[in-house]
């Protein structure tokens, strides 16, 4: 909302844009980057290369201080000891120890932010870091602390999966992750949507309804992938089947034949150098959507609680359609918490691991073919090679990197605060 | 802002606190008295592991075991390896071959040969003797075994324990005749089957492969939904015949690892293809659950007439549905024709783990505690719970233990079987990567069996996966 | 706090509302002019349209509610079922016989450190309350932060934040492992709450909430005179009570499901009650089935029922926030 609001107050709304800007660092800096003239003399190049470092520089400094404006206002004293400093358009005359304490308070931010840092610096950059570094080094091992030298040899490696430590295929993976992710998230959040949207407009019975519909997410999800794989597994030889499981049984009640869903019979269809195991993959998108819907449903269905009845009675009046207001009313008006579910969904789906394994075992399937891309990372862990590991992640790092920006590229037009 | 401040320094403050309270409310392990013990041992062995541990504490007062249950084999290693990396790893842990082969890059893997034989004393306590009150009688125990009970551990069980069965022993430091592991319990596969159903057919068990292809035309014929044969583990099954008809699978040597892709071996997937396609074979893959499952259900309902599975997992195959036998695995030709494979867990010994300051000492106290769960008498024990063969010779004398053998009971009857198959085991070699030969092998078997590719594609791509080329 | 001042937005907002109005006016007047149109009809057709729609919330929500509940169903009829019906060729949709002895025998089953389901509960209570509620203090502050306050670097900072959401958490298992065993954390509480601590999904989620708080109460309450920790716990905070309640309810379930980590880091008698399902049931002293089940073989129908006990209270939990997730807005009464 803020973005439109038409508050008299530049720096208030510099804040606000800045605001809608974040999530990406890119789009954090160029926000704050006056916009350079295209109509310039031809400059050398050494002129050139000069230019791009001071810009650079702009850039960087810009992301750090804000620049204040140097108008020059006649305030009362105590007037303007009594302002915060956020609030204070204009620079009085300060003294020297004035501006120090000034700019203390102007970052007190930090210290609400102080906690969160101090910890992710210990338990997430510094594991981060090391990642980062130990992925050059050139057939580490985490358990000796080995390495032979430094390199790009772990991510050529990887990527040609020329590693010799079993069946998994980077690229086998990351198609498999890629499926799952793009195919079960906007899924499950379309689908959580239209069941918060419903869940919304009834009266009796709601509690009932959001209480099963959350159920999902209570319970253990190791337990929860034996069920679901025990719903799909045919049990049986070709002389005998012991049970087709529920999945195949409820099928046939609609006259559909058996199908092989998870076992060495599974169907799939052979694309070039990959096999898509389709059947597999249905399995696995049921359960990521059925596992995804509760947290997806309790966000959105209280984002709606949230959203004033007038904005409905207004479309209630104009005669929009239903669908008309679900699209043209409350999906913009719940956009952010959209936007986030498909984010961390995405981010989320990109690192999926244990649900696969839960259904599929230790080999994700046969021989890696439900490979995800931390499946085929943790596979190097377990072999000792944590070089290839960290290659791989930072591999994975960069698709998801790729992905979120597309996504919150788009999203950016879409969504309004 | 003040308030602020306030806020900010009673968060700090309460996380401080907990951190503190948490840290020091108990009183955290003394590592230089405790043995760390992993194994990969379910919830009921548990107590029969810990008689081992109270043996051991009540000799030597001060002295603790910690038994950690790791989860499965698998766990074991995943843990060791992690462990190892952070400097936390056990005195001793449950391992097979390859995981030795994992954490000798590290050099903590201590020598046992120098305890072996050590005739060092420890002075403990006599057993029941130490209360509260008084320290209890004093003893001396030696640390290492006589000439004598070495002789009496199962000489191929002892013999997979030396230092050159591991590629590149050299490198880090080991002699080739140094102990490395030494044997806890052993499992060999056996063959179960369904005496009722054989008998009414008139066959007798098979002895070799040939003679069960043979026979699986007549037993199909009489029990149409049965499937004769369920061979619960894929990769043992194409090891032992790589085995028994010398084909070749893996090597010791660094150059040439794999054997298992050759003209041989793909004749013979061919052939189980063959015997598939006829529904004379499962596996654990293919069915879909432990072929014991499919074994006690009785041919009328599709049950199998021969399951070959771990002579450590017998109790699975128990019903009483049907008369049962157990016999050997069949047999090929030729000299090394008999061959079944030995399975089961080592002991490694591992050193220096948590920083402890004495190192010298915690190693032999831990082998004075490999000595307890070595004992005949609890060996004798944790066999009859276990269903494992224990790996000394002097076991089968204790009369429990033979009273134990000559009972009717599935447990029973698999151990004796197993004991009689000492001559017969194999291993095979161990070196980084061995386990994924096992898995790759065990996925071609598989996908030939069924016909997803070909034989030949099936072993190329298993070749492939262990990083030939 | 009560707003009382009208925001240039709100006041759009008006001007639609009474556009809207007029136009409604203009139409009853259209239709009072024009006989042949029936209102009594209108009205008619809109409450079956009204009907209609119901009967499809309904019927959706009945079908999603019938999925999501059918694995959790499958999981308490299985907890119910002796172990040699549940392994029946033909599953039954209904146990034949009700085995509460089941849940009996899954409470007797305890290590011989007596690491039992009690000691694992009361571990995973300390965590889970330590862990949510520093967890959601902490997470508060940086949100508001984020969201709200201005200090050099932020927006660096934040990408940064959400920067760490694409590395797989599997990368910091195993440096954290080392940081910890250096920081000698094995076997306590502390390598359990704090490593953790800190969930930028939740951080992103409330900087998000936060940021559709209208600015205009944000300059409101600095006139007059409230610090910005002032307002975040006098408006911010009820302001976004569902979403809170939600991120606390969530924190809590994440803890309460851990079994990875704690399995690593610390022994069985600091483990977490999850550790406790995963570790495998066995018919130990026979008492269930007299032997037909060795004691090395584990038992599904044991294992489900340990997942249920497990899974209540959480339910209880839930049932309990939902009160507050439902009604925590429209108590509050603003909203931009």
């Amino acid at each position: 909302m803020a973005k439109k609001d038409n508050i008299p107050n530049d720096e208030v709304k510099n804040a606000a844009e800045l605001d809608d800007a974040v999530v990406t660092q890119d789009a954090a800096v160029d926000a704050d980057l006056p916009q350079e003239s295209a109509a310039e003399a031809k400059p050398s190049a050494g002129q050139k290369i000069k230019d791009w470092f001071v810009s650079l520089w702009d850039k960087i400094k810009s992301a750090f201080v804000s620049e204040r404006k140097n108008e020059q206002l006649a305030l009362p004293r105590e007037l303007v000891e009594k302002i915060p400093p956020e609030m204070l358009l204009t620079d009085v005359k300060l003294t020297k120890k004035e501006k120090v304490v000034r700019f203390l308070r102007s970052q007190s931010g930090w210290l609400f932010v102080l906690p969160a840092v101090l910890l992710m610096c210990i338990f997430t950059f510094y594991p981060i870091i090391n990642a980062f570094v130990s992925a050059f080094k050139e057939n580490y091992n985490a358990t000796t602390h080995r390495f032979d030298g430094w390199g790009f040899e772990n991510f050529k490696r990887v990527i040609m999966s020329d590693t010799g430590t079993g069946g998994a295929s980077f690229v086998q993976c990351l198609v498999n992750t890629l499926v799952f992710t793009l195919v079960s998230v906007p899924l499950s959040t379309l689908l959580a949507l239209l069941i918060s949207v419903a869940l919304n407009s009834i009266k009796p019975l709601q509690k009932a309804y959001q209480t099963v519909l959350f159920l999902p997410y209570l319970t253990n999800s190791l337990a929860m992938g034996a069920v679901f794989a025990t719903f799909f597994t045919i049990i049986g030889t070709s002389r005998h089947v012991d049970t087709y499981g529920i999945v195949n049984i409820m099928l046939g009640w609609f006259g559909v034949e058996p199908i092989d869903w998870v076992g060495i019979g599974s169907p799939t269809w052979e694309l070039g150098a990959i096999t898509i195991p389709w059947a597999k993959y249905v399995v696995a998108i049921v359960y990521e959507v059925w596992s995804g819907l509760p947290f997806k449903i309790l966000i959105l269905f209280s984002a709606l609680q949230s959203v004033n009845k007038q904005y409905y009675d207004a479309a209630k009046i104009d005669g929009a359609s239903r669908s008309t207001v679900l699209w043209k009313v409350t999906a913009p008006l719940i956009s952010p918490m959209i936007s986030y579910l498909l984010v961390t969904g995405i981010m989320g789906g990109m690192k999926q691991y244990s649900a696969i394994v839960g259904l599929f075992g230790d080999q994700m399937g046969f021989n890696y073919d439900m490979g995800t891309m931390v499946g085929y990372i943790y596979s190097y862990i377990e072999n000792g090679k944590t070089g290839y590991a960290f290659a791989g992640s930072v591999l994975l790092f960069i698709v998801i990197m790729i992905i979120t920006l597309i996504n919150t590229q788009i999203s950016k037009k879409r969504v309004t605060y | 802002m003040k308030k602020l401040l306030t806020a900010i320094l009673v968060l700090t403050l309460v996380l401080s606190c907990s951190v503190a309270v948490f840290a020091g409310c108990q009183p955290p392990t003394d590592y230089e008295r405790t043995i760390v013990f992993y194994t990969s041992q379910g919830q009921s062995l548990e107590p029969i592991t810990a008689v081992a541990i109270q043996n051991f504490e009540a000799k030597y007062p001060g002295w603790k075991v910690q038994h950690i249950r790791a989860g499965g084999y698998d766990d074991v290693k995943e843990r060791v390896t992690q462990d190892l990396g952070a400097g936390l790893q056990p005195d001793l842990a449950y391992c097979y071959p390859d995981h030795v082969a994992a954490y000798i890059e590290t050099g903590k893997v201590v020598n046992m040969s120098k305890y072996l034989l050590s005739t060092e004393t420890v002075t403990g306590v006599v057993p029941g003797t130490a209360t509260e009150e008084s320290e209890g009688t004093p003893q001396d125990y030696t640390i290492g075994f006589t000439q004598e009970e070495l002789d009496d551990f199962v000489s191929s069980y002892y013999d997979e324990g030396y230092a050159r069965n591991y590629t590149g022993y050299a490198d880090y430091g080991y002699k080739e005749d140094d102990v490395l592991t030494l044997p806890f319990v052993r499992s060999t596969e056996l063959m179960f089957y369904n005496k009722t159903a054989l008998d009414k057919c008139g066959l007798e068990p098979a002895k070799t492969w040939d003679e069960l292809w043979e026979q699986c035309e007549i037993i199909t014929d009489r029990f149409p939904t049965c499937t004769p044969l369920g061979y619960d583990s894929e990769a043992n099954w194409f090891i032992t015949m790589c085995a028994q008809n010398g084909w070749g699978y893996t090597s010791a040597d660094p150059a040439n690892h794999y054997l298992f892709n050759n003209a041989n071996t793909r004749a013979w997937l061919e052939e189980l293809h063959g015997y598939y396609e006829e529904g004379y074979i499962t596996t654990q893959e293919e069915y879909g659950a432990y072929t014991s499952a499919l074994f006690i259900q009785g041919v009328d309902k599709g049950g199998l007439v021969y399951c070959i599975g771990s002579s450590g997992g017998a109790s699975h195959q128990s019903t009483e549905a049907f008369e049962w036998g157990i016999t050997s695995v069949p047999v090929s030709e030729g000299e090394t024709g008999n061959r079944v494979i030995s399975q089961g867990p080592s002991l490694v010994m591992l050193t220096g783990g948590h920083e402890v300051t004495n190192a010298d000492e915690k190693e032999k106290m831990t082998f004075l505690f490999i000595k307890e769960l070595l004992e005949p008498t609890f060996q004798a024990e944790f066999s009859r719970s276990s269903g494992y063969n224990p790996v000394r010779h002097s076991v089968y004398d204790i009369d429990d233990y033979a009273d134990f053998l000559e009972e009717t009971d599935i447990t029973a009857v698999a151990v004796k079987v197993a004991s009689e198959m000492e001559e017969r085991l194999f291993t095979s070699p161990a070196f980084n990567g061995s386990s994924l030969a096992r898995t790759q092998v065990g996925n071609a078997l598989l996908e030939a069996l069924v016909g997803r590719t070909d034989a030949a594609t099936a072993l190329q791509t298993a070749y492939r996966n262990c990083g030939g080329k | 706090m009560k707003e009382n001042k009208v925001t240039p937005n709100e006041m759009k907002q008006e001007q639609i509302l009474q556009e809207k109005a007029r136009s409604a006016e203009k139409m009853h007047a259209y239709a009072a002019a024009n006989s042949d149109l029936n209102v009594e009809k209108e009205l008619k057709r809109q409450r079956v349209a009204r009907v209609i729609r119901n009967i499809i919330s309904y019927a959706f929500l009945t079908l999603c509610a019938f999925f999501a509940f059918l694995p959790f169903y499958w999981m308490i009829i299985s907890s119910l079922k002796t172990e040699t019906e549940y392994r029946a060729s033909s599953p039954t949709f209904f146990p034949t016989e009700f085995k509460w002895a089941n849940y009996a025998a899954v409470l007797q089953q305890t290590s011989s450190s007596g690491a039992g389901f009690w000691r694992m509960l009361l571990n995973t209570l300390v965590v889970g309350i330590f862990s949510t509620s520093l967890g959601v203090i902490v997470t508060i502050v940086t949100a508001y932060a984020l969201a709200r306050m201005k200090f050099s670097g932020k927006n660096i900072l934040f990408a940064i934040m959400l920067g760490t959401m694409m590395i797989p958490g599997e990368m910091f298992t195993i440096t954290n492992y080392i940081t910890v065993a250096d920081l000698h954390w094995n076997d306590t509480y502390t390598v359990l709450i704090l490593p953790f601590l800190v969930s930028i999904y939740y951080v992103y989620l409330l900087r998000n909430n936060f940021m559709q708080i209208p600015n205009s109460l944000y300059q409101a309450a600095k006139v007059d005179g409230l610090s910005d920790f002032g307002y975040l716990v006098k408006v911010m905070v009820p302001l976004t009570a569902p979403t809170l309640v939600s991120i606390t309810l969530l924190k809590f379930i994440g803890t309460w499901n851990s079994y990875i980590w704690p399995r690593l880091v610390n022994n069985e008698e600091w483990q977490m009650i999850t550790n406790w399902v995963t570790n495998g049931f066995s018919d130990t002293s026979g008492a269930l089935y007299g032997g037909q089940y060795p004691l090395s073989e584990p038992l599904t129908t044991l294992r489900m029922a340990a997942v249920c006990m497990v899974s209540l209270p959480l339910f209880i939990l839930f049932i309990f926030c939902r009160k507050y997730i439902m009604h925590g807005v429209s108590k509050s009464g603003t909203k931009g």
